[in-house]
């Protein structure tokens, strides 16, 4: 299952890279326009010609689409048709504002999965699981702007704790990594929390409760680590999401990531930083996948013994 | 036992009545709205919820309470919008994959594979940023990332229901394929199906809430409540009411979608334990 999504990957990565040219190619004609009004141009008949020309626009869809892949396995991505510059190099400085706030939002939802879905599962049926039940429902259905303008409006307008939008500092870092955290981790707690009680139900864990384990032990030893798995694959998705850069996120907090070049770059129609975008975040999201699996063989050995029975 | 069971009535009942008071409110929005959603009168603006607006008014002056009411006739079309495209193609696709099966399921199979393996989001604004935003747009960029759900559910159905009696009866009976697929296969498919319109309509007003904010979704002087929230943010600090009201429109609605799709799961879904 793993194996065929990884091996599926890089097959989505050119049928999304080749429709992004094939509409972008349904209206060249557009695209000059629009970089010589900004530029304070006229478009003119001649001088939308020779912008689609410098673009490359005026040859078949796939003598550019050929061109593009060959030169993107050399690791070039074109140029910015509005700064200019190296598409590789704008991707580059993006990443790490991004993978900061990648790992933190990570860092906290998983504390939250953990803490709050083994404590709800634990008292199952009590008050405690009721309000985080209630809790992470309404975590769950905030939307992730929504919280980061609560939070914004106590922290940063309120009580002024907390910078209002930025980069560079921890604690800028803080805001914007609770709310995504928050957000993911209320919902994967959920999860958690029904997945360590279907566990519980299990045979093994009456044995083991038979052997004369806690309640506590037994989930910590033998259900936990059975219902990590789902989890597990969840999160995988997620860090994919959250590497693509959150858009919404980084927008309101001005973080220069991936997601805010992305929006620049659809807001000014710069389809070389597009293209480079998504080829970007596919990769990193086929990176994911390969480490799931890795982590998959980690929780659960079945997985690795099922597979070499299988060849062999 | 009995006393579960009246609990999860409680919540189906409030949030399809949410659900209900949200959609008239949007069918009827031109009678119900106190004032022009998109007419501000500047000498008014600004102000603090009272008997005359009550929700305030916006930095153009415009009545909030009334903002909100088109608000929810944009979300509940768009809404719509998605949820049939998605129920066309994603049934379509699902019931042919079921029914065929071979390579036709092979080929519909793949191409379902390839999209959900992909974060939605990140497709979507992909979408959006190819073909331009607007509230078409956004709808096709949706449809595009999430048909994918409706065919997973539709072809599991019709595989397990393809070789019952009742199938089989509607074969030697002579009832052709198209004919057997609509009267017989969807019924069955239906109740499953309505758990996923439920919890994917939450994510869709999300999702237009937090493309409109971007920019990417409506255009400017229409309501739409994601947007009312990115237009009230310079005065959020000290106009925290026009922040306020937007967002609990967006909260109830997202929440009401979400618990109405979570009931129909623990009722139509025999597999899913809470």
């Amino acid at each position: 299952m793993i194996i065929k999504r990884i091996l599926i990957l890089p097959v989505l990565l050119l049928v999304i890279s080749f429709l992004t040219f094939l509409l972008t190619s349904i209206v060249p004609g557009d695209i000059a326009e629009g970089i010589i009004l900004k530029q304070g141009g006229q478009p003119t008949e001649e001088t939308v010609a020779a912008m689609n020309e410098q673009l490359g626009l005026d040859r078949g869809l796939f003598a550019r689409y050929g061109q593009w892949l060959i030169q993107a396995l050399q690791l070039d991505l074109g140029t910015s048709w509005v700064s200019g510059e190296p598409v590789a190099k704008e991707l580059a400085e993006r990443i790490v504002p991004t993978l900061w706030l990648t790992s933190a939002s990570l860092v906290i939802s998983v504390l939250i999965t953990m803490f709050f879905g083994t404590a709800a599962a634990y008292f199952r049926d009590t008050a405690v699981d009721k309000a985080i039940l209630g809790f992470s429902l309404i975590m769950n259905c905030i939307p992730e702007f929504l919280l980061a303008f609560i939070l914004l409006f106590f922290f940063a307008y309120k009580w002024d704790i907390f910078p209002l939008v930025g980069y560079g500092s921890l604690e800028h870092l803080i805001l914007p990594s609770l709310v995504l955290g928050f957000g993911i981790g209320a919902g994967k707690a959920r999860l958690l929390r029904s997945s360590i009680l279907d566990a519980m139900n299990s045979n093994y864990v009456a044995m083991a409760r038979a052997k004369g384990l806690t309640k506590w032990q037994a989930l910590k030893k033998h259900a936990l680590r059975n219902a990590l798995i789902p989890i597990v694959t969840s999160f995988g998705s997620t860090v994919g999401f959250l590497l693509g850069g959150s858009v919404i996120i980084e927008n309101i907090f001005n973080w220069p990531g991936l997601g805010r070049l992305a929006l620049q770059a659809i807001n000014s129609r710069d389809i070389p930083v597009l293209q480079g975008y998504v080829l970007f975040a596919t990769v990193f999201i086929i990176g994911i996948y390969l480490i799931v699996d890795l982590l998959y063989m980690l929780i659960d050995p079945r997985v690795y013994a099922k597979r070499s029975n299988i060849h062999g | 036992m009995a006393d579960v069971k009246k609990k999860m009535n409680v919540g189906l009942l409030l949030s399809v009545a949410t659900i209900a008071c949200l959609f008239l409110a949007a069918i009827f929005a031109h009678w119900l709205a106190p004032y022009d959603p998109n007419a501000g009168e500047l000498s008014e603006r600004l102000l603090p919820p009272s008997k005359e607006h009550w929700f305030g008014t916006d930095h153009l002056g415009r009545d909030v309470f009334s903002r909100i009411l088109f608000g929810a006739r944009t979300t509940f079309l768009v809404a719509i919008l998605i949820t049939v495209g998605c129920f066309v193609i994603g049934t379509a696709a699902g019931v042919t994959a079921g029914y065929f099966g071979g390579w036709i399921d092979g080929m519909i199979m793949r191409a379902v594979d390839l999209l959900s393996a992909f974060p939605g989001r990140i497709l979507a604004l992909v979408i959006v940023g190819i073909i331009g935003p607007g509230l078409m747009n956004l709808a096709i960029a949706m449809i595009f990332t999430s048909w994918v759900g409706f065919a997973r559910i539709v072809r599991g159905v019709t595989l397990s229901v393809r070789e019952r009696e009742f199938v089989l009866a509607a074969k030697l009976y002579g009832l052709g394929n198209q004919k057997i697929m609509y009267k017989h296969l969807l019924p069955n498919v239906l109740p499953q199906l309505l758990v996923v319109i439920a919890l994917n309509t939450s994510w869709y007003m999300t999702a237009l809430s937090g493309f409109s904010l971007l920019g990417l979704g409506i255009e400017a002087p229409h309501a739409e409540w994601g947007m009312m929230i990115s237009e009230a943010r310079p005065y959020m600090r000290d106009y925290g009411y026009l922040l306020f009201f937007p967002s609990m429109a967006i909260m109830i609605a997202v929440t009401a979608f979400t618990i109405l799709g979570e009931k129909l799961r623990d009722r139509f879904d025999p597999n899913f334990h809470r």
